[in-house]
């Protein structure tokens, strides 16, 4: 069945109706959790960006900034994390003298953000935890892929499968 | 009421806000060939997983709408509400309500109709590039980025570039609400 008019197809996006209550921006976040390994990432899609990524390297997180305090949606909302880089597997940080600072999108739900606000998991990025992370580098600035699947902890396991891929990319 | 397992798009929130939201869209769609064709195209599209979400209130925290987890996060109407129908004569490239429906509208489709609808970069620069056919209807400068950064007091400013070098502050209080705007 199409709809003959513009005014029927607005009928079918607003008059289809579930069961009423206020979003509370809460759904989802399940959804998103129930894809993830016990470990907390998906490899298959951290591998699957490694195509993607002008960086990546292993490293502790050290600093967390401030949070600007709001979700990206209609603007692009990013915090800012220093991570003390122990190697890098691919490329290198334009200025690696020191901490390099990675911008993460803050993304509702997503598996780095905190549950409760809009900011970073201060659990996700403890400064006791070894994280492997995948970055672009735009205008100087590193960013890192998205919001779920571009950094993870680093274990063994996955360390080991990044370098395999990557060992096998045409170069 | 019918079954959101049944039907293909969920609008959720108070009655009295999905009333304001419909009636957002209408309007919307009464000046742009771009909002009837992307509404157009949510309404022909009855795969149960391209079904969009969009639940409608005054949510803290959020400037405009939140992505969410899987394109599902909350619209604040209070935000919307704050853009004009049209742009003013000797304001014309500055933001309108419906150029922030589309971009919403069409953020949550690219993200449904994609293999990962978790992924927040490609269907923003997607409903960037719908609302830019927006605003090219009106006459308007396509929008180039769209940060969101920190602002005075607590608050948030999000930023709009465009690309003949013009931009837009929306100045946001701490819990996110439209304080004012730095039209183009």
């Amino acid at each position: 069945m199409t709809w003959r008019t513009s005014s029927q197809a607005l009928l079918a996006v607003s008059l289809a109706l579930g069961p009423t209550g206020c979003g509370n921006g809460k759904q989802g976040v399940a959804e998103a959790g129930a894809e993830r390994k016990e470990s907390g990432v998906d490899d298959d899609k951290l591998l699957e960006r490694l195509g993607r990524a002008d960086l990546v390297f292993v490293g502790k997180p050290v600093k967390l900034h401030t949070s600007p305090g709001a979700w990206s949606g209609r603007y692009e909302v990013y915090q800012e994390v220093e991570y003390a880089v122990a190697r890098y597997l691919k490329g290198r940080a334009p200025n690696d003298h020191g901490p390099v600072v990675v911008s993460h999108l803050l993304l509702q739900g997503a598996r780095t953000a905190d549950p409760d606000a809009p900011r970073l998991s201060g659990s996700f990025f403890a400064p006791d935890r070894t994280l492997i992370v995948l970055a672009r580098v735009d205008k100087g600035q590193i960013v890192a892929l998205d919001a779920n699947y571009s950094v993870a902890p680093a274990t063994d396991e996955i360390v080991t499968a990044v370098e395999r891929r990557l060992a096998e990319a045409p170069r | 009421m019918r079954d959101l397992r049944v039907t293909p798009h969920a609008l959720t929130g108070h009655d009295a806000d999905r009333e304001a939201f419909r009636r957002m869209m209408r309007d919307s769609m009464g000046d742009s060939p771009t909002m009837r064709n992307l509404v157009s195209g949510i309404g022909n599209d009855t795969d149960p997983n391209h079904r969009i979400t969009a639940p409608v209130g005054t949510p803290n925290n959020v400037m405009v709408d939140s992505f969410g987890a899987r394109a599902n996060g909350p619209i604040d109407l209070a935000d919307l509400r704050q853009f004009p129908q049209s742009a003013a004569s000797d304001h014309p490239n500055e933001m309108t309500r419906g150029e922030q429906i589309a971009h919403i509208l069409a953020e949550r489709r690219s993200a449904m109709t994609s293999a990962d609808p978790t992924d927040f970069n490609p269907a923003h620069a997607a409903a960037t590039a719908v609302h830019n056919e927006d605003r090219a209807e009106r006459g308007q400068a396509a929008e180039t980025s769209s940060p969101g950064h920190a602002g005075p007091n607590g608050g948030m400013i999000g930023t709009t570039n465009n690309s003949d070098g013009t931009r837009q502050d929306v100045h946001f209080d701490a819990s996110g609400n439209i304080i004012s705007m730095d039209r183009p």
